[in-house]
């Protein structure tokens, strides 16, 4: 008790003392002179007070609720907004309990009855008083740090909802975009098309007439009819890409599974593959993120690379068709431009169709390869790369073409992964 | 054996002159061309082809009425036609030759070689 008093007494505590009626006042004097931690102020009258207070430093007030310049509750509660954190004990007389009580539930620390107190007391009410007000401001700024943490919390939570509603309108508004977009092309496609298709029939008319016409022209005619002929196939097979992508006109984007339309593709040239006596090495994955794709539209394109790399190795061969997920940008030896909404990193779902056959030209593995695919093939109805790259990037994809170092070539095409929560 | 008598309707010169001079340069067929569509009834009474090559879409009349009138004229109601078209039905996308509504037809463009078969097998029947 003693090391605790001892303790306690450590400090000095200065005490200011609001009380007009001199007895009292003295008497407070008096009680606490014994004690040397306490140094005592007193004055009579509020304004006198606050000026106190301005001036020094005090821990605690001891407060008359009847002033000569405030009375009853307003005495408290002005001195209590001016200085928030001084403890406040009120002086009362024993006919005016009531009101002290009030001013206790409305903040101050403690309240003595004037003359029923000694000195023991007034000593341990001051301490009480200071320390019940140190531990209610610390309650007070715990939970105000609390409900700052929460309110912090509930903002973040609004935050990221608000930003992932963002993220979702602009996915939307870019599948609006997206799909206005695929509509316009089909469009004007499907009307170029139709144009292009008399000039052609003259070419290929009048290739076909020169030919016949000199039968025994040299070397280099016939070179050049040839080319004309093979020009006039390749611009054909471009124009019946864009027709018949226009057809479906009716486009049903929604999310789909590239695995599924792997296979899907895989059923439609499963003929073609028997009959070119090819192996398929199929390895799909499960359960891969969905793309926004049209089923049909992606099914054809991957109907004409798997035919382009089953005519690829006519003399029989293995075909591997593939479908992952992965970032863009792990294919070594490419150095072609990424089109598009596509960029290193993203994550991306694959599907790639490799062939062992004898590869293409290294010239031509530019993003431009629509050579890749010969004649004859486009001759067979197998659609020119180009138009498959032009509406694979419409889906907001892309394709790639390497040669091998195993031999053959591999194509890969790939779709971004949407964000999603 | 007689040459078989060809009617080309086409609205494109370019189209009907090649066809002409590539048909008759086998020695197999005699070609008459036909630019407009509403004198395609005219010529074919005239004519007496053995087959119709016709184009669909030409600007002052559908290829579709022109058949239509020549199937209801009792002269030419069995003459073979085919039709020429740069459009094709989205069902027989990719074939170069087929049939629209049991119609023979050969799409745009086809070479010398395809269009002679088409012929053949349309005058085989």
């Amino acid at each position: 008790v003693i090391a605790q008093e001892r303790e306690m007494n450590a400090q000095q505590i200065n005490v200011l003392v609001l009380e007009d009626d001199p007895v009292c006042a003295g008497l407070l004097q008096d009680l606490l002179r014994p004690v040397s931690q306490f140094e005592l102020t007193a004055v009579g009258r509020f304004d006198e007070g606050l000026r106190q207070l301005g001036a020094g430093s005090f821990e605690i007030v001891l407060l008359d609720l009847s002033l000569p310049d405030r009375m009853g509750l307003a005495t408290y509660r002005d001195l209590r907004d001016r200085w928030p954190a001084l403890p406040i004990v009120v002086l009362t007389g024993s006919d005016d309990q009531k009101l002290a009580l009030q001013a206790v539930r409305e903040g101050a620390q403690d309240y003595l009855v004037k003359g029923e107190f000694e000195g023991k007391m007034l000593v341990r009410v001051i301490h009480c008083a200071i320390e019940r007000k140190r531990a209610g401001d610390e309650l007070r700024r715990g939970a105000e740090f609390l409900k700052r943490k929460q309110a912090m919390e509930t903002l973040e939570k609004t935050l990221s909802e608000l930003h992932r509603a963002h993220e979702e309108l602009k996915d939307a508004q870019m599948q609006v975009v997206q799909s206005e977009k695929l509509e316009a092309v089909s469009t004007f496609a499907g009307g170029i098309a139709h144009e292009v298709k008399n000039p052609l029939q003259t070419i290929l008319l009048g290739v076909d007439f020169l030919r016949n016409s000199f039968p025994e022209a040299n070397q280099d005619v016939q070179m050049v009819l040839d080319d004309m002929d093979s020009a006039a196939a390749r611009a054909d097979a471009v124009i019946r890409g864009l027709l018949e992508f226009s057809a479906y006109n009716k486009r049903d984007v929604k999310d789909q599974d590239l695995s599924t339309i792997v296979e899907h593709a895989l059923r439609s040239v499963h003929g073609e593959m028997a009959r070119h006596s090819i192996r398929l090495t199929e390895e799909l994955a499960p359960n891969l993120p969905l793309v926004r794709l049209d089923l049909k539209t992606i099914k054809h394109v991957l109907i004409n690379l798997l035919l382009g790399a089953i005519q690829a190795m006519s003399g029989g061969g293995t075909l591997t068709v593939r479908t992952c997920l992965r970032p863009l940008g792990e294919d070594p030896g490419w150095s072609g431009r990424t089109p598009g909404q596509l960029k290193a990193g993203d994550t991306v779902v694959v599907a790639e169709v490799e062939d062992d056959g004898p590869g293409v030209i290294e010239s031509r593995l530019t993003p431009k390869s629509h050579r890749v695919f010969g004649t004859e093939l486009i001759r067979k109805g197998v659609l020119d790369l180009l138009v498959l790259k032009k509406v694979v990037e419409l889906y907001g994809g892309m394709i790639r073409i390497i040669n091998r170092k195993a031999g053959g070539v591999k194509v890969t095409i790939m779709f971004k992964v949407q964000r999603k929560e | 054996m007689s040459k078989k008598r060809i009617l080309v309707v086409d609205d494109e010169t370019s189209i009907t002159r090649l066809l002409k001079l590539n048909l008759e340069q086998t020695g197999n067929y005699e070609v008459r061309e036909e630019n407009r569509g509403a004198r395609a009834l005219a010529s074919a009474l005239e004519f007496k082809p053995d087959l119709i090559l016709l184009d669909v879409m030409m600007p002052d009349v559908d290829g579709g009425d022109v058949a239509a009138s020549l199937r209801q004229n009792p002269d030419l109601r069995k003459t073979p036609l085919v039709f020429l078209t740069a459009m094709v039905n989205k069902d027989e996308l990719g074939a170069p030759e087929g049939k629209i509504g049991g119609q023979m037809y050969i799409a745009k463009p086809l070479n010398v070689k395809g269009v002679i078969s088409v012929i053949e097998r349309t005058l085989a029947k």
